[in-house]
């Protein structure tokens, strides 16, 4: 067991045990060593099912607000995940007091989809670990190490923030971050039209991008207020370009780039590609990223005296 | 009925009785004459109706197969659907697919007694039934009527209320939660009414719709006054789209509201999963 | 009927057949999954084990289709079909719990009071092939559910991977007609046994279980609600991406001139609203309603109205699921605080 996951549980016992927190919501082993499965932890004897490795993929930050309501919650955090809590308490979602954010310094986590194409075949997996930057898998022939590159959440490959801008506790460290370029654009507008449209096309309005970010706590989606109408439920490219288009803009200056849409999207859609540019457009215009500072104001929901409009 | 079971048939609305401040009862004629003449079906069914560019929705036939030539169904105001409805005037079109569904198993209940119980908008599918019986009055035995709603300008078919009254071994007892000025009759809840009422159950059919809440203690109401449940029937809404149960939308564990209902025995509803 | 199609003889074969089908097989997409699509000699199709992202149900029932266009005329309203001729189409490639999931459609569309046209004719004008697969990936419970390898002697033709071709089992008059084809020859005794491996490999699980046992198992109150619901996130990849899902929504939009175009669109009990009553009464108001909804119609109502399990262990929903709820980990949890037999996890 690695000591990630006993500083988590030991933290977890602690919390429970001295009641601090009625709930603490983690991390337990998936199907394989390459997935984990989120679990709402209440007593102090069950911290035992928490646990730390590359698969903790999911971003808990998505159940703080409704279990916060009912009292005050741990919740185990990757940089991302911090930077969600951050989003939600600037939007008034969430209280600083009601939530223990239990940090963990990440240099990155598994998108099990992917693995197959990396030629590891995730029925044959053992174990999956991180040490030293370098992520290590046995099929069963020993150790082998992973090309990061081809088996993370491509959104981790990005990441400048392998630590949590906000915690209560921290585990581990994570290397300097190395972000990369997302290449996947094209630079013309005609052809990055065309690439978004056939992207567009494979969608399935699953809506489990939505349905699996944290800054979308709508109680009812512009896409549900069907009297009115804004996207109509057809499936198809415009409306699925309607749908995708409008969330962008409903994400921009609160996307924290976890990826997970883009990691649970069933059709491939790449859709962390669409965020970032929304993302890079805000800190162009106003020189903000979503979730660093909690006593920031939403950049789009506030209005300064020195807001110039569009760039010079 | 059309070969393809999702392709409604065009009628036109003949008239529109506007029978309390939310609700409206529709009459509508077939535009294709054949089927104006040949179009039946069983009290209890229901149809869905079209607002074509709005959609459908889900509505008892409140007229009688007796009476054939037009169809009647009862609107309460409540979403898109109704409200396009209320928007209508005589001479729209609309769009109806059926009849669908269950019905009430009367061809069972000939000889007996008939005792129905409605409150509100409820009385619609209530009223198929009713007059169907009265057009067949010789095979039953006494009708009555315990109807009630909020107040007396929310009781529907008020028009009808004489009709039934002047009918043979037909009693119609009203009540509303609230009087007004003018109202003579009872004051109080239907189960109350009911308990005060106090019918017996010999050879008795139990037949009530109305609002969840009235369903509920109606239900336990003749419970203590010892109906078995196999004597009580009452009819079921779920949200529906499809109607004729391949959308998967409308059921209660393994039933379907479109299929296997909307007309249920309360010995059938006690064997239900509690989803409704 | 069998014969033996030489590896070398598939685009022989699949030349003659065009002819007279349109074909549609798994070929591999940019990022390396599957997905059926049509096929030419210049996109052959893949014969392997790695499942199709999107089922075949896709092919019989679209996630989006017109029912009809209401035209208003000039005063002279009528409805317009949705037409559409139906191609013969060839499905090649159908694992066997693709072939198994078209079973499961056929008795909710086409049984019953009601048969559903728009089904029936895309169904009507569909010959399917099924690949039978040699083994299972991690997520496969196929053979705990049902038996593959009589589930894909439902199809047309089953193909089975024997070495150098793939033995060809017709189980229909349509599949006789297809292996009429000149590259087929007879089989060996070899290649028959080479089969029977293959397919005694594909039957086993490590702990079968009765469909019947677990829909009697499965409770209107179980703690297994409540677990999922917690981490359910509530979209509609289960769903959408299960080969038996077919829940769907009816629309009205629309098009201009007067005219409106109903249409039919994917939906799912796992959404919030799909039960909501138009007063706002929603009969399954949380997660935990609507968890229990899908489970228990998947292996419960189903059985009891079509007399069928209506599901095929294709893993899809284990590997796709946002939160790895694992639908068999649940199961087996209900499986065995019911006493029965569990499930192979």
């Amino acid at each position: 067991m690695n000591s990630h996951t006993e500083q988590i549980r030991a933290e977890a016992r602690r919390l429970l045990e001295s009641g601090e927190v009625s709930v603490v919501i983690g991390y337990a082993p998936g199907s394989t060593p390459a997935r984990a499965t989120p679990v709402f932890v209440r007593k102090p004897e069950d911290a035992e099912r928490l646990f730390w490795s590359p698969a903790c993929a999911s971003n808990l930050a998505l159940y703080v607000r409704e279990q916060a309501a009912r009292g005050k919650v741990a919740v185990v955090a990757k940089g991302c995940d911090a930077r969600s809590i951050v989003t939600l308490i600037q939007e008034k979602q969430l209280r600083r007091e009601d939530v223990h954010v239990i940090g963990v310094a990440c240099s990155g986590v598994v998108d099990a989809g992917r693995l197959a194409s990396a030629g590891v075949d995730e029925g044959k997996l053992k174990s999956l670990e991180a040490g030293g930057g370098a992520l290590v898998a046995d099929c069963g022939d020993g150790p082998a190490e992973l090309q990061r590159e081809a088996v993370l959440k491509r959104a981790c490959l990005f990441c400048d923030t392998p630590v949590p801008p906000l915690w209560d506790v921290v585990v581990g460290e994570a290397a300097a971050p190395s972000p990369a370029r997302d290449g996947v654009l094209p630079e013309d507008l005609d052809a990055r039209r065309e690439f978004w449209a056939e992207q567009f096309a494979k969608c399935v309005r699953c809506y489990a991008c939505r349905q699996v970010c944290p800054a979308c706590y709508c109680s009812e989606c512009f896409t549900d207020r069907l009297p009115v109408g804004w996207v109509s439920k057809r499936i198809a490219g415009p409306e699925n370009w309607m749908y995708h288009t409008t969330r962008a803009f409903h994400m921009a200056g609160r996307c924290v780039g976890c990826g997970e849409c883009e990691r649970v999207c069933p059709a491939g859609i790449p859709i962390q590609t669409l965020m970032r540019r929304m993302a890079e457009e805000v800190d162009g215009l106003f020189g903000y990223r979503a979730g660093m500072d909690p006593d920031a104001e939403p950049v789009l929901a506030t209005y300064r005296d020195d807001d110039d409009g569009p760039a010079g | 009925m059309a070969a393809n079971p999702y392709q409604p048939d065009l009628a036109t609305v003949e008239e529109i009785i506007e029978e309390t401040p939310d609700t409206r009862t529709f009459r509508a004629v077939f535009r294709d004459p054949e089927l104006r003449e040949s179009f039946t079906y069983e009290p209890g069914q229901f149809q869905e109706v079209s607002v074509f560019g709005v959609g459908e929705a889900t509505f008892c036939l409140t007229s009688t197969p007796t009476r054939p030539g037009v169809v009647e169904f009862s609107v309460k105001q409540v979403g898109q659907v109704t409200t396009a409805l209320h928007e209508m005037s005589p001479g729209d079109i609309v769009g109806i697919r059926g009849p669908f569904g269950n019905w009430f198993p009367y061809g069972e209940w000939k000889g007996k007694r008939l005792l129905f119980i409605g409150g509100g908008i409820g009385m619609a599918p209530l009223r198929s039934l009713l007059n169907f019986c009265l057009d067949n009055r010789a095979d039953y035995g006494p009708i009555d009527l315990i109807y009630g709603a909020r107040t007396p300008q929310d009781l529907c078919f008020r028009s009808e209320f004489d009709d039934w009254r002047s009918a043979p071994d037909t009693r119609v007892f009203l009540t509303v939660d609230r009087g007004d000025e003018s109202w003579q009759g009872n004051v109080g809840f239907v189960p109350a009414y009911l308990m005060d009422l106090a019918p017996s159950p010999a050879n008795t059919i139990a037949i009530t719709c109305g609002p969840p809440v009235m369903i509920k203690y109606v239900l336990e109401s003749l419970e203590k006054l010892n109906f078995a449940p196999e004597q009580i029937y009452t009819t079921l809404e779920m949200k529906m789209k499809c109607g004729i149960g391949k959308c998967g939308r409308c059921n209660i564990g393994e039933k379907f509201v479109c299929i296997d209902g909307p007309v249920f025995s309360y010995a059938q509803l006690k064997e239900l999963p509690p989803e409704f | 009927m069998d014969r033996l199609l030489p590896k070398a003889a598939l685009k022989d074969w699949l030349e003659w057949a065009s002819a007279r089908y349109h074909l549609l097989g798994p070929v591999e997409s940019e990022d390396g999954s599957r997905a059926f699509a049509p096929l030419s000699q210049d996109r052959l199709p893949v014969l392997d084990n790695r499942r199709s992202c999107l089922p075949p149900k896709e092919a019989v029932l679209p996630s989006c289709e017109t029912l009809f266009t209401f035209d208003p005329g000039d005063g002279e309203p009528r409805l317009l079909p949705a037409g559409g001729e139906f191609a013969p189409t060839l499905m090649l490639g159908m694992k066997p719990c693709d072939v198994r999931s078209l079973e499961v459609l056929d008795r909710v569309f086409l049984d019953g009071r009601f048969q559903d046209p728009y089904y029936a004719a895309r169904r009507g004008s569909l010959v399917t092939v099924a690949y039978v697969c040699e083994s299972k990936r991690w997520s496969c419970f196929c053979s705990s559910v049902g038996d593959p390898v009589e589930w894909s002697l439902a199809a047309d033709v089953a193909l089975t991977d024997v070495g150098d071709g793939y033995l060809a089992s017709a189980n229909t008059s349509a599949g006789e007609e297809l292996l009429g084809c000149p590259a087929f020859r007879e089989p060996s005794a070899d290649d028959l046994a080479r089969r029977d491996v293959v397919w005694n490999a594909l039957r086993e699980a490590a702990e079968p279980f009765d469909p019947e046992a677990v829909a009697a198992a499965v409770d209107w109150e179980e703690p297994a609600w409540d677990a999922v619901a917690e981490k359910c996130i509530g979209c509609g990849v289960c769903s959408f991406l299960c080969p038996t899902c077919t829940c769907f929504d009816i629309q009205d939009e629309t098009i201009g001139g007067g005219r409106v175009e109903r249409f039919r669109v994917r939906d799912t009990c796992q959404f919030c609203d799909f039960t909501k009553m138009g007063h706002g009464h929603n009969p399954r108001p949380s997660r935990r309603e609507r968890v229990r909804q899908r489970i228990s119609h998947k292996f419960k109502y189903i059985v009891r109205q079509c007399g069928i399990c209506g599901c095929v262990g294709c893993g899809r929903c284990v590997e796709l699921c946002p939160v790895n709820a694992d639908l068999r980990g649940v199961l087996s949890e209900i499986v065995k605080e019911n006493g029965c037999e569990s499930i192979s996890a």
